[in-house]
């Protein structure tokens, strides 16, 4: 019952199509993503991400501070192309 | 954790589109194969590029025929596998600006129909927009390939190394090799942080990283990162069919720059690259630059692609159109923008398979192929003696 | 959203009142209030559809961080109405899965 529970809220993964990427081997937010596309959605993972931690942690054990999370990108929220294109910045990449 | 202790027939290194595609053909063969993999399955540029499946990158005609068996394997592992791998023969289409690239590649076009490649042509303005109404109007028309294609390798190679499994092969993430030892001048095991495991093969298929194994065996592999950036796009209503290109993309100008040991600025290279996945979101990028293995994204690299992407495609501007992602991540470049595949002299049982530079889904699944060959019966299909380490030397 | 009697703040302050378009039908709203809190306050919970469960969404983390709540404003979809202001004349749909070209 619990697994058509929406994990994922942007891309509308349920929580079964993460258990099952997990039994297959997936071990970290990052390897869930790939698999099921949890995280690769609107919000980028913010909203899903604790929670898949959580169900690694239900799943295999692996305690959640020490759950690798996926990697960091910018941008931190979307962003127009049209507002980047083009821009230069004097140290920005410092 | 214990310590492990294991033996298997063959070790591969490296769990990105080449190792796993080779454990898979030679589990397929009956051997027993175990992956290591220092990060991630697809973690690194199998994990993070365009997701192009285009033909061919380069007039090499060996490379061309790899491709020809990547993409037919793609089509019959995409019903294998439970994931949508997402193949797709959407077009590649390269818009051609002025005179000068009009001349390059209609001269492409005979040298691609002499290989065989007779699809592939020039396209008028018109046609180009026929095609794709969405972007701007390239004045010298376009180069066309229809049976190019691209393909989602994050379902790809993560979905066949499930497989792997299922077929009784070992996938060990999370594992780093610190030392292979050999005995008789034959490789006899790989040390890794979490145990040794003893092998008569040991498949190089590190990619950027192959220079490190390399050295455990005394060997160099001369594979330099090179660092790319792309950006992803909310998802959006169908806006754009092929994958497009625009701009000046030299990658042979990029490996000649590796290969004089120019600074970074000078071998920065980019282009154009819109392509719309089956979700919706844009990929559009691209520029690249030698950086080491720093994998961090730059704030102008992000502005430079952005500024071409609405240079092309205008309306990404009219519709705020936002990017929601960005990443950095490298390809392994050699200096005459061909791979590192083969047997090395003097070290029986280990092979490398590395040196895809950025076309590594293109030739993929059959590089896989043509390695398991080599292991299985010594010799392969397709002749590659060409991309020996050897012609390094 | 919409707060008229705050126990701290006390009585929502009187605003300009605008004239917004929902799906057509005018509304109006507060100058500056976030759209969210108009659509709220008129009784509007569903601002979109999803595309793969057609399942329908609202408000949910009401803090722009979250997507639940994105419309397709004066032509741009995606847009989260949580956190945009309203302004006289907007046109604001209900977004169907990614929304669609004009």
């Amino acid at each position: 019952m619990d697994e058509e529970l929406i994990i994922c809220r942007c891309e509308e993964i349920t929580k079964e199509e993460i258990v099952d990427a997990i039994r297959k081997g997936a071990r970290s937010i990052s390897a869930v993503k790939r698999r099921t596309g949890a995280g690769k959605g609107l919000c980028q993972g913010k909203s899903c991400g604790r929670l898949v931690a959580r169900i690694l942690n239900e799943e295999i054990g692996i305690p959640i501070r020490e759950t690798i999370p996926a990697t960091y990108r910018p941008p931190i929220r979307p962003i127009p192309v049209s507002d980047l294109g083009g821009v230069k910045i004097d140290g920005a990449n410092d | 954790m214990a310590q492990m202790t294991e033996e298997t027939e063959i070790v591969v290194i490296g769990a990105g589109i080449t190792g796993i595609t080779a454990a898979y053909y030679l589990l397929k063969e009956g051997k027993d194969v175990v992956v290591i993999e220092k990060n991630e399955v697809a973690s690194e540029a199998s994990g993070a590029n365009a997701g192009f499946a285009c033909r061919p990158s380069l007039l090499n005609p060996t490379l061309l025929e790899i491709s020809k068996v990547a993409l037919q394997e793609y089509q019959h592992l995409g019903q294998e596998l439970k994931y949508d791998i997402e193949y797709e023969t959407c077009g590649f289409l390269v818009l051609l600006e002025d005179r000068d690239s009009l001349k390059e590649w209609t001269h492409q076009v005979e040298e691609r129909h002499k290989l065989g490649l007779g699809e592939v042509g020039i396209l008028d303005p018109e046609e180009v927009h026929g095609l794709e109404p969405h972007v701007v109007r390239p004045e010298f028309g376009g180069y066309y390939d229809p049976l190019s294609g691209h393909i989602n390798p994050l379902h790809l190679v993560p979905g066949l190394a499930e497989r792997l499994t299922e077929l009784g092969g070992k996938v060990y993430e999370r594992t780093e090799v610190l030392e292979i030892k050999t005995k008789n001048q034959r490789v006899e095991s790989v040390i890794t942080n979490k145990g040794q495991i003893k092998a008569n093969y040991i498949i190089n298929a590190c990619g950027a990283y192959a220079g490190s194994i390399g050295r455990m065996v005394g060997i160099g592999i001369p594979v330099k990162p090179h660092r790319h950036h792309m950006l992803v796009t909310e998802a959006l209503p169908p806006l754009v069919h092929c994958v497009v290109e625009g701009g000046a993309y030299r990658q042979a100008e990029v490996a000649s720059a590796s290969a004089a040991g120019e600074s970074k600025a000078a071998a920065r290279t980019g282009a154009a690259i819109i392509n719309q996945q089956k979700k919706g979101n844009l990929l559009l990028g691209i520029t690249g630059d030698f950086a080491g293995f720093n994998k961090l994204t730059t704030f102008d690299d992000i502005c430079t692609i952005s500024e071409m992407a609405i240079k092309y495609v205008p309306l990404l501007k009219d519709l705020h159109v936002s990017i929601i992602r960005t990443w950095a991540n490298h390809y392994p470049s050699t200096t005459d923008y061909l791979p590192i595949l083969g047997a090395v002299g003097g070290i029986e049982g280990f092979v490398i398979a590395t040196g895809l530079n950025d076309y590594g889904l293109e030739v993929g699944a059959g590089i896989g192929k043509v390695v398991s060959e080599l292991v299985c019966f010594g010799k392969t299909t397709i002749p590659i003696e060409s991309f020996n380490l050897s012609r390094f030397h | 959203m919409r707060i008229l009697e705050h126990p701290v703040l006390g009585k929502l302050k009187e605003k300009e009142k605008v004239k917004i378009r929902v799906d057509g039908k005018e509304i109006e709203a507060f100058r500056g209030e976030p759209i969210a809190a108009t659509l709220m306050a008129n009784g509007i919970k569903i601002f979109r559809y999803t595309r793969k469960y057609r399942a329908s969404r609202g408000i949910f983390c009401a803090l722009g961080r979250c997507t639940d709540c994105v419309m397709t404003v004066n032509g741009i979809p995606n847009t989260r109405t949580c956190v945009t202001p309203v302004e006289n004349g907007m046109e604001i749909e209900t977004q169907h899965s990614l929304g669609r070209l004009k």
